[in-house]
């Protein structure tokens, strides 16, 4: 199998980071920041600063003082107020960074604290002075398929649960960065953006330029998970607008508190399921509230509602469903794209309540939900015919090898009276791609193959490499086309001078859209092998012809296809302590027929072990609207010693529009593993979870509940 | 250029630049170069320089005494864990702190000076009767480690004086106990943490400790508690009334713990689990752990 | 002060502050970029090197206390037999996506290897428990290192 060409390097440690670059003359840039969630600026102090140093504020900006994600709404360098802590005030730019915090020290900025919105009831309630428009809702969206109503009235049993989910903060190891570059009237920024595309939009607008006098070069990506899409935005102006006040190369790195406080996270949650069953025992009528809590501007969170809402009913199929979602303001940073994208929470939401159904109805949990997987033919939640098969059962039966979950389940002693075991699993489905028919998101996205005049294939692109090895990847696809050896072919770390426009790398589109793109220019390519010289040939990204999609009543097929999957996780609970240790994670995926399956395998272990550190360590809460675990060593991901060895599986469905059969894998394995884990405490202590992270000071209130009432 | 730190040759000097300057001890510096950094910059604290301690051979010694085992001020955890003189419990409650890396650094002398109610070896050290060697350019001194502490981050160690080690009374236990809680499984700091030794003879008990860490602003030892249960176990005590004694000794704990909400953890949560964990050690100790 | 250190086998004599960060004297003034900072308080590995052939974390060492020790980075280590062995594991396994955490994942695997030849996997978890990796999930990090160590015991074996 082919290894990926980036991978010396990176055990080098030379792999073309940011950190490896420097500019003669390079400046350094501080962000002031608010201390307050929501506060008036009273006044704004700045000491005399030495010749060579500089303090930006807001009037500063030559054009429009405004940092542009989906909407323009958010400032960006905040005037007359405050809407989250860590909102940018102004910009320290200096040589020497003990200078620039002796200007820190000796600034003074007077605040007039107003009362935060700072949860999901908050932003309902309507007590406090909104955050965003009159109500607080950034964004909501929701569908009903059938009659639900008339559904539960019918109804023998109805269910109602209420289940919330917390921050989690991406944690790429390289924190976020950029260093901006003024030469000739033009402006380079270079840095970790996993869309590059967005930046010399972003940065024109602060600038007042023109887009085309702003030049993005993408650095080696350090890690991104969804974090260095829209959160790039910010960054890039920042260090542009430090750069044209003091014409010298400014680097801004977020240290790695400021990263964790001020930048994107995925979007905490209060989900209420009910659900109607009937007398077989089938769940007849399905209704889903989903509130995600947002952040003080517009953000990406309309974005990853729409993912929550359209993916909200899993791999199952009802006959009567309504959802209904909401994104609300808060006074705090705006959560954003994450891998598992809004699915995460209303997965461990949906599973959780259905396991629990089943439970009171005395059916076993899992052949309760299996009983209601969507199956070929069937109609999904947005009313369009699934056309693949649903291999979900072959998955269970793989997991269930691997695990023995159906043995183990249930009946599993402890290895004393103080420890506890249990075992659950999840099933889950993710869309990819989304369907742009009919909306306004179906903008060109084309990628160039050339040819050089001595024989090698160069891949343009703004596709990004965040380690998941896209670039190997495309270089496979074309390498397998062409029938030439894979050293032959090549892709740079993008820029925007050089590439066309991809949009970068996001939403699980990479291998399954544009990898197709890379094979149909590669075909291209090979019917033109035998021309002179050097040749070029620009493919778009295609839709399959037989979509359907009405985006105002959220009808039709609202991706192209979807991966699926199940992941079984063991448990060992300590009765005294109630700390949770995973024992054992088993998966399989059906991603169609993946193009690598090593790069594939990868993918999975990293993402499941991501959604184990969401569901059960990684606490990120406000307190009266400061996160307090902004420091890394109180924000815990899982070590090496926190998981055990996995294990996993792909069931091959190949999908015939994808290269080589591939479907998407980069977020699916995310979404179960809470889940699994939630199911598999419930398991070990015969309790209900509702909440995630099951932390232990949670698990404890539960074990001492059920320890009350026996 | 002022000069921020000091590089003593030897103890004598380390001693005599103490006396002279105040300055701050840098023992293996993975506290104080975090407690220090602000946006990766590192200045030392209000103009007093800081000491270079940590290559000090005289500090990074252990050695046995009779009845005694002294360990050096900054030998680092890992040279501790590796030392065939170290009891079992020490080096296991070292191979919970950090992350090895970082125990090829940290030394206990940091740990105790830094004086954390969460530092993992202070429970153990109060546990075992341990004591603090302090040193001046006057002489040297024997401070108990609950004495020695005096409060969260506070010390009671002279702005002349050094910490040159630790003197812990060697002496076996049968009953030894010691659980960190934390977070996750590798380089996490203690949400709580408890230590539990007792020794028997003929079934009665004639010794019996227990130290909780990160419940109160320092460790809390109580030997009235611990006397309470050494007596439980003598005389013509039945089960019932060992059970009964337990259960208001627990109680008596749990009112002198005062453990707070913070970013790692609750009150509520770090009280309980102690008290847990205590009544699990205890009932093993007493003879309780299994139904009649 | 005058601070007299050896960095990857070559005597540095530097006068600096004796506060700094080593991680930014081994960065700024001496280029030794590979050595990455991923959070500089010490808890995620990234900066690790080896002091005195143990590792060590450069974001939470003054380098005024390395005065005299041996200090070996990425690119020091890169040029021993063991580096290319558990670089060769590490690009086999795909045991490395995004590769900021690499360079000191490598120096700790390297270090174990060192101190033990034949490591299982609860040893591997230990060892490396200070190194955080988001990316891997670090099943396939365990797995390399396991090879690595095989491939090291093989020509004394034959």
């Amino acid at each position: 199998m082919t290894v990926r060409d980036d991978a010396w390097a990176k055990c080098c440690g030379k792999a073309g980071y940011m950190d490896e670059l420097s500019f003669p003359g390079m400046l350094h840039v501080m962000v002031v920041r608010s201390p307050f969630p929501r506060a008036g600026i009273r006044s704004v102090h700045v000491p005399a600063v030495a010749s060579g140093y500089y303090v930006i504020d807001s009037t500063d900006i030559p054009g429009r003082n405004i940092c542009a994600i989906l909407r323009q709404d958010f400032p960006l360098l905040a005037e007359d107020r405050v809407s989250f802590a860590g909102q940018a005030i102004l910009l320290i730019a200096g040589p020497e960074r003990d200078r620039i915090l002796e200007i820190y020290d000796g600034i003074r900025i007077d605040y007039e604290p107003e009362e935060p919105v700072i949860t999901i009831e908050d932003a309902e309630e309507g007590r406090i002075p909104p955050v965003f428009g009159t109500d607080n809702v950034i964004a909501s969206i929701g569908f009903e398929r059938g009659d639900v109503e008339k559904a539960f009235i019918e109804s023998a049993r109805v269910f109602e649960d209420e289940f919330r989910t917390g921050y989690q903060e991406h944690l790429y190891l390289e924190t976020l960065r950029a260093i901006a570059v003024p030469e000739k009237g033009r402006m380079t920024v270079y840095g970790p953006f996993q869309i590059p595309d967005i930046v010399p939009v972003a940065v024109s607008i602060p600038l007042g330029w023109n887009t085309d006098r702003i030049r993005a070069r993408v650095t080696t990506i350090g890690g991104a998970f969804g974090g260095k899409m829209e959160t790039t935005a910010q960054i890039t102006c920042l260090g542009a607008l430090a750069a044209y006040v003091t014409q010298r190369p400014c680097s801004i790195v977020y240290d790695r508190e400021e990263d964790i406080t001020t930048t994107s996270k995925r979007h905490p949650s209060r989900i209420r399921i009910k659900s109607g069953v009937d007398h077989n025992k089938r769940i007849r009528a399905v209704k889903m509230d989903i509130d995600l809590l947002g952040g003080a501007y517009f953000g990406s969170s309309a974005v990853v509602l729409d993912s929550s809402v359209k993916m909200a009913t899993g791999p199952y199929r009802f006959e009567n469903v309504s959802v209904r979602g909401r994104a609300l303001a808060t006074n705090h940073i705006m959560p954003g794209a994450t891998r598992g994208f809004g699915v995460v929470q209303t997965t461990f939401a949906l599973e959780t309540h259905m396991s629990r159904v089943a439970r009171q109805l005395g059916i076993d949990p899992l052949d309760f939900r299996l009983g209601h997987v969507l199956k070929q033919g069937d109609r999904t939640s947005t009313d369009a015919v699934l056309r693949d098969q649903v291999k979900i059962p072959e998955i269970v039966k793989s997991v269930d090898a691997m695990s023995g979950y159906r043995a183990k389940r249930g009946r599993q002693a402890g290895s004393d009276a103080t420890v506890k075991r249990g075992i659950g699993i999840a099933l889950y489905s993710f869309g990819a791609p989304h369907t742009v028919k009919g909306t306004l998101r179906g903008r060109p996205r084309p990628l160039i193959l050339r040819r050089t005049g001595s024989g090698d294939v160069v891949i343009l692109t703004t596709i990004t490499e965040l380690g998941q090895g896209i670039v190997t990847v495309f270089r496979e696809i074309a390498s397998r086309i062409l029938d030439i050896p894979i050293e032959r072919i090549s892709m740079d770390n993008p820029d925007t001078d050089r590439d066309p426009s991809t949009m970068g790398t996001g939403a699980s589109l990479g291998v399954t859209l544009f990898g197709k793109s890379v094979e149909r220019a590669a075909r291209k390519l090979k019917d033109r092998w035998d021309e002179p010289g050097e040749i070029e040939v620009m493919e778009d990204y295609v839709e399959p012809g037989y979509l359907e999609w009405d985006d105002k009543r959220v009808v039709g097929d609202a991706f192209h296809t979807y991966s699926w999957g199940a992941v079984a996780v063991e448990v060992s609970v300590d009765l005294l302590t109630c700390e949770v240790q995973v024992t054992g994670v088993w998966a399989a995926h059906d991603i169609g027929r993946p193009i690598n399956d090593r790069l594939a395998e990868g993918q999975v272990d990293g993402a499941l072990v991501q959604g184990l550190g969401f569901g059960l360590m990684e606490v990120l809460e406000s307190a009266e609207g400061i996160l307090q675990q902004g420091r890394l060593r109180d924000y815990a991901i899982p070590t090496m010693r926190d998981i055990p060895a996995i294990r996993q599986s792909f069931v091959i469905n190949p999908y015939s529009e994808g290269p080589f059969g591939a479907k998407s894998v980069g977020e699916i394995p995310t979404i179960g593993a809470a889940a699994a884990l939630g199911e598999a405490v419930a398991d070990a202590l015969g309790i209900e979870v509702g909440r995630l992270p099951i932390t232990p000071e949670y698990l404890l209130d539960l074990v001492r509940a059920k320890e009350t009432s026996s | 250029m002022k000069d921020t730190a000091l590089r003593p040759r030897d103890l004598k000097e380390a001693l005599i630049l103490r006396r002279e300057t105040g300055g701050i001890l840098y023992a293996g510096g993975t506290d104080l170069m975090i407690r220090s950094a602000r946006w990766g910059t590192v200045s030392a604290d209000a103009g007093r320089p800081v000491i270079f301690i940590g290559h000090l051979e005289e500090l990074r010694q252990v050695a046995t005494e009779p009845g005694f085992l002294v360990i050096g001020a900054c030998a680092t955890l890992s040279s501790l864990r590796d030392h065939p003189g170290v009891p079992v419990l020490l080096k296991r409650i070292i191979g919970s702190m950090a992350s090895p890396a970082v125990r090829n650094m940290a030394t206990m002398g940091g740990n105790v000076c830094n004086a954390s109610p969460a530092g993992d070896t202070i429970p153990y050290l109060l546990a075992m009767n341990g004591t603090v060697l302090c040193a001046s350019t006057d002489g040297q001194k024997e401070i108990p480690v609950n004495e020695f502490i005096s409060g969260p981050g506070m010390t009671i160690l002279a702005p002349d004086e050094v910490v040159t080690g630790f003197r812990i009374p060697r002496y076996q236990f049968d009953h030894e106990f010691h659980k960190k809680v934390a977070a996750r499984r590798a380089n996490a700091l203690a949400k709580a943490s408890i230590v539990g030794l007792a020794r028997k003879i003929d079934h009665r008990l004639v010794d019996l400790r227990l130290a909780f860490g990160a419940v109160g602003p320092k460790v809390v030892r109580s030997p009235d508690c611990e006397q309470a249960l050494i007596d439980s176990l003598s005389g013509t005590n039945g089960r019932h009334e060992r059970e009964e004694i337990l259960a208001a000794v627990l109680k008596r704990y749990a009112r002198i713990l005062s453990p707070i909400d913070d970013q790692r953890s609750t009150a509520d949560y770090r009280g309980t689990v102690v008290i847990r964990l205590a009544r699990h050690f205890l009932k093993e100790v007493l003879g309780l752990s299994h139904q009649p | 002060m005058t601070i007299a250190f050896v960095v990857n086998g070559r005597p540095v004599v530097l006068e600096t502050d004796p506060l700094r960060r080593l991680i930014d004297v081994l960065r700024e003034d001496l280029g030794l970029t590979g050595v990455k900072e991923g959070c500089g308080e010490g808890e995620c590995g990234a900066c690790s090197v080896l002091i005195d052939e143990r590792p060590a974390l450069a974001c939470i060492v003054a380098v005024g206390a390395v005065e005299g020790r041996h200090v070996v980075t990425i690119e020091g280590y890169q040029e021993r037999d063991l580096f290319r062995k558990v670089a060769s594991a590490f690009s086999e396994t795909g045991a490395l996506q995004c590769g900021f955490c690499t360079p000191g994942m490598i120096i700790a695997a390297g270090a174990l290897i060192d101190a033990c030849p034949d490591p299982d996997e609860e040893t591997i978890r230990e060892a490396l428990s200070g190194n955080l990796c988001r990316c891997t999930g670090y099943n396939r990090i365990v797995q390399a290192v396991m090879r690595a160590s095989r491939e090291t015991k093989e020509p004394s074996s034959r």
